[in-house]
């Protein structure tokens, strides 16, 4: 007796069969080597996000972001003359590690060091909590300079009475060093950038961001990768730095400067001056991602 | 060091002689506190910021005693501006409504100012139109400053105002400024010309605006009425650009060129320079030292402290509290001299 | 509530001709002038009060707390509150955030000063009142269109009442690494030890190393970018329509961290919004080099003058 209750097909059915998944390397920029430009290999991918307006992938290293624009849609209320722009930022995994970012950041003895990781458990529990009903530091402050570094360079007055909002997903950051943060406000800022431009929201530029430290012999190394070099170089005169670019007006629209001790003008200048070349280099490579794609 | 005057009306003067006769009520210049009793006597009419409690009245606000005939009222030395029909002031629009704007004036309640009480642009006086409602924010939209007049009152004390009149309307190429409202000293006129090229409207409500005195054609409509002004033009334009047809009055043709879309153009003037800059903000700070020291604020104070600051060559000085005394014991020992 | 079209132009073309002329005719590197005491709250480690002459005012008060060694980033606590607004606003995190993580980055001694036991730590928490001058002004609670960017002023106030904080000399033993033992204090005021050691005797200065003498909270200094002139501790009217603001932290005679861009528009209009140039940067930091120790010097004066409410004059 065949099963009555399955409706059987008919005998000349055949096996599902699904077509072969499309390459993904067809989206990915041409790989680099480190040594040509001192940036790190990156693979971006846009419009992966299908219910969103705009997004963008991005994966370094061991990081991966994902960021989702929505807008512009309308707001109800008052009459304002130009959209509203919010940026969110939400650290899916290893809270923990990013916690770190605040109590790091300070210099301790070896011994106190021994202490801070007896405590640190502590540490998760509250960051945990915390994580839960608002943003954490660490989110508060990407959330913030992607906001302050964005406002210029997007056409708010175009879109009247409506509203513009970015979303950033980090989902996985492998950085167990103090300058994670600057790292990943560098690489959220330009996977933005690309998540813009693919919603198709009028914008005056595109923002590149670059990041660069100033070591102690005073030497500029651009995308300094902190992961392998661990914590050796802190307590020494370390300068890092992020600055976001829009190179149409040769305007710094985002800066964030780093230091333990003391620094001066010059060496500003040197460290900026790093970022700009990454940022130039990184602005040429989502030009050719985008050209590319189009 | 506190300099307190008190800004008197002018209807107090001829009740002087009436006040020995009633004699338990206080002197004029005294200052009553709340629940402070002014008087038992039941013959005065009780007014603003006093309240009764049986036969006597006691005062409900900190401030001077003010008394009209047989009204006994309290004039409140700080709070709230309380607008009064025909006064002059200055308002923030805070809201483009419907066929209205709600203005900022400082005062307890928000401003209303109809569609039907501003200039309409583009020609002579005419009814409103439906075109006229739909670009009510190409005319006034939130934020800008105009200059205006309290129309009348509503009943729950809100102001309904107007800037039918050449010299009301939008203002610019200026700065704003705010003091207490108490410090304003009413006068006939609230708009003056200022040597160095500046004019200013000392709004009844505290509001400020400081601006470059307008150009020859635009002159007579900010200030026909004052004599400075006029003569200080003529001066102007017998060097500048000779004798314009039409420029000593106000014809209907000149009144159909003013109430264009210029009057409520948002642009400043090009090249101010900044000489004019400069004392436009001399004069603020003149005007905010005779705030600090709780001086009344009238035109020929605001000559005196600003003839004051000359003293101190570099702006930024005028900030300091010290200088900021300076300035006023200046002003009040010149008043003293004047004998006035 | 916002300025007017015209109002906004004209602060512009004066901030940004080659002669700027700001809307209370400050020179550009010149701070408002305020009004400051310091140890007025009888129940607090340490207090300052500062004001403004527009009205605005801050209010800080420290008080300590024994605490078991966990992280030295625990060691403060800062809490920010201004006027009545929500204190989950954004940007009250974000200034909280900035002064907190000034304080660690430069906190005397690096925490040495907290330090009691092997085990046990001073806590200290700052709690920040700032009472703006716009409160007036407001509309609804949650309009913050009229308030200024009051890190400068904050962070002076909290200069002031760490230097006039004193914490109770410990009387037990300070090692307390084999036998534990909770640590117990002198009881009397009078013999309390400053955090902030003052340096009143000409001979401990001249002993002392120069890094240890100079050691003072930290401060943060705001400036307005308006293309190329640069406007130090910037009015509300000038926040409104600068190009770019930009937060630099000064500590012990050098130019610190935070230094960073920053957002001094409140009232959520952009179109004045242009970001800077590089060279905008290294200026910043030069006008701060100049100014920032005559400020400190000022606040120091204040510290010296205990009690009474001292005027700092601005600085030319």
């Amino acid at each position: 007796m065949s099963d009555r209750r399955r409706i059987t097909g008919p005998e000349s059915a055949l096996p599902l069969v699904f077509a072969p998944t499309p390459n993904n390397q067809s989206t990915t920029k041409s790989p680099q080597e480190k040594t040509n430009s001192g940036i790190r290999n990156f693979f971006i991918k846009t419009g992966i996000v299908s219910n969103c307006n705009g997004s963008c992938f991005l994966e370094v290293d061991n990081t991966t972001i994902i960021v989702s624009v929505y807008g512009a849609k309308p707001i109800r209320g008052s009459s304002v003359t130009s959209a509203s722009f919010s940026v969110m930022t939400k650290v899916s995994n290893n809270l923990e590690e990013l916690s770190n970012f605040t109590s790091s950041d300070l210099s301790h003895s070896k011994e106190e060091k021994e202490e801070q990781k007896l405590a640190k458990e502590d540490e998760y529990v509250t960051t945990n909590q915390i994580g839960k009903t608002q943003l954490s530091l660490v989110e508060q402050k990407l959330s913030t300079y992607i906001q302050t570094a964005f406002l210029p360079s997007i056409l708010l007055e175009k879109y009247p009475k409506s509203s513009i909002e970015v979303f950033i997903n980090i989902l996985t950051n492998d950085s167990h060093t103090n300058s994670s943060l600057l790292s990943l406000i560098t690489w959220c800022a330009n996977c933005t950038s690309l998540a813009l431009v693919d919603s198709g929201i009028e914008l005056k530029d595109m923002v590149s961001t670059g990041i660069a430290k100033l070591t102690d012999d005073q030497t500029v190394v651009i995308d300094p990768s902190y992961s392998n070099e661990g914590r050796k170089t802190v307590g020494g005169q370390e300068v890092r730095a992020v600055a976001s670019y829009m190179s149409v007006t040769d305007t710094v629209v985002g800066l964030m400067i780093e230091s333990e001790e003391g620094v001066n003008g010059e060496m500003i200048e040197k460290v900026i001056d790093g970022c700009n070349t990454m940022a130039r280099e990184i602005r040429s490579n989502m030009n050719g991602f985008l050209v590319s794609t189009m | 060091m506190e300099i307190i005057t008190i800004s008197k009306f002018n209807n107090n003067k001829g009740l002087n002689d009436e006040d020995e006769e009633m004699e338990d009520v206080s002197n004029n210049d005294q200052i009553v506190t709340p629940g402070e009793l002014i008087t038992e006597d039941t013959v005065w009419m009780r007014g603003h910021g006093t309240f009764a409690l049986g036969n006597k009245t006691y005062s409900s606000v900190a401030g001077t005693i003010l008394k009209v005939n047989k009204l006994l009222s309290v004039k409140p030395l700080k709070g709230r501006y309380t607008p009064e029909t025909g006064d002059h002031i200055i308002g923030r629009v805070i809201e483009v409504g419907n066929r209205r704007w709600k203005v900022d004036i400082g005062a307890r309640s928000d401003a209303v100012l109809l569609l039907g009480s501003v200039n309409l642009p583009g020609g002579i006086l005419r009814r409103k139109s439906d075109t006229d409602e739909l670009t009510m924010r190409n005319m006034l939209k939130e934020g800008d400053l105009l200059n205006c007049e309290v129309q009348s009152l509503f009943q729950d004390g809100s102001a309904s105002l107007h800037t039918r009149s050449l010299k009301y309307g939008k203002l610019k190429n200026g700065i704003f400024l705010s003091v207490p409202r108490s410090l304003i000293i009413r006068s006939k006129n609230h708009s003056f010309v200022l040597q160095g090229n500046v004019s200013i409207i000392l709004g009844v409500n505290g509001y400020i605006w400081i601006y470059k005195t307008p150009t020859v054609d635009n002159r007579l409509k900010t200030d026909s009425t004052a004599s400075t002004a006029s003569k200080l033009q003529s001066g102007v334009m017998g060097r500048q650009s000779g004798y314009q047809v039409g420029s000593g009055s106000v014809s209907l043709t000149r009144l159909e060129e003013e109430s264009s879309w210029e009057i409520y153009s948002d642009k400043n003037d090009e090249n101010i320079s900044d000489a004019i800059r400069s004392n436009i903000i001399r004069y603020r700070n003149a005007i905010q030292a005779l705030a600090h020291s709780q001086i009344g604020i009238n035109e020929s104070r605001i000559n005196m402290a600003y003839e004051a600051s000359m003293a101190y060559g570099s702006l930024g000085s005028l900030t300091e509290p010290e200088v900021m005394e300076n300035i006023s014991n200046d002003v009040l020992n010149g008043e003293k001299m004047r004998g006035s | 509530m916002s300025f007017s079209v015209s109002e906004k132009d004209y602060l512009y073309q004066s901030l940004s001709s080659k002669t700027p002329i700001r809307p209370d005719g400050r020179k550009s590197h010149q701070l408002r002038g305020i009004e400051a005491s310091i140890n007025f709250l009888p129940n607090s480690n340490g207090s300052s009060r500062i004001r403004l002459s527009d009205g605005s005012e801050v209010i800080i008060s420290i008080k300590s707390k024994v605490v078991k060694m966990s992280t030295l980033a625990d060691l403060i606590e800062l809490d920010l509150t201004i006027d009545n607004l929500r204190d989950d606003l954004t940007f009250i995190s974000d200034w909280t955030n900035i002064l907190r993580n000034s304080l660690l980055r430069n906190f005397a001694d690096k925490f040495e000063c907290l330090k009691l036991t092997t085990r046990y730590y001073f806590k200290l928490y700052v709690d920040v009142l700032f009472l703006s001058s716009s409160s007036n002004a407001r509309t609804t609670k949650t309009d913050t269109s009229f308030l200024q960017n009051p890190l400068s002023m904050i962070s002076f106030g909290i200069y002031l009442a760490l230097k006039s904080t004193r914490l109770p000399l410990l009387i037990s033993n300070s090692n307390d690494k084999d036998i534990e033992e909770l640590p117990t204090f002198n009881d009397d005021w009078s013999s309390t030890v400053l955090l902030y050691p003052q340096d009143e005797d000409e001979e401990i200065k001249e002993n002392n190393t120069t890094s240890q003498n100079s050691s003072s909270p930290p401060l943060l200094f705001v400036l307005s970018v308006v293309k190329n002139n640069l406007f130090i501790d910037p009015s509300i009217e000038e926040q409104e329509i600068s190009d770019c603001g930009l937060v630099i932290g000064w500590c012990s005679g050098k130019v610190v961290s935070p230094i960073e861009s920053l957002n001094l528009n409140q009232s959520g209009s952009s179109e004045y919004i242009k970001g800077m140039h590089g060279q905008n940067i290294i200026e910043g930091i030069k006008m701060i080099e100049n100014v920032a120790a005559t400020v400190s010097k000022g606040l120091d004066e204040i510290v010296k003058d205990g009690n009474n409410s001292v005027f700092m004059d601005s600085i030319f």
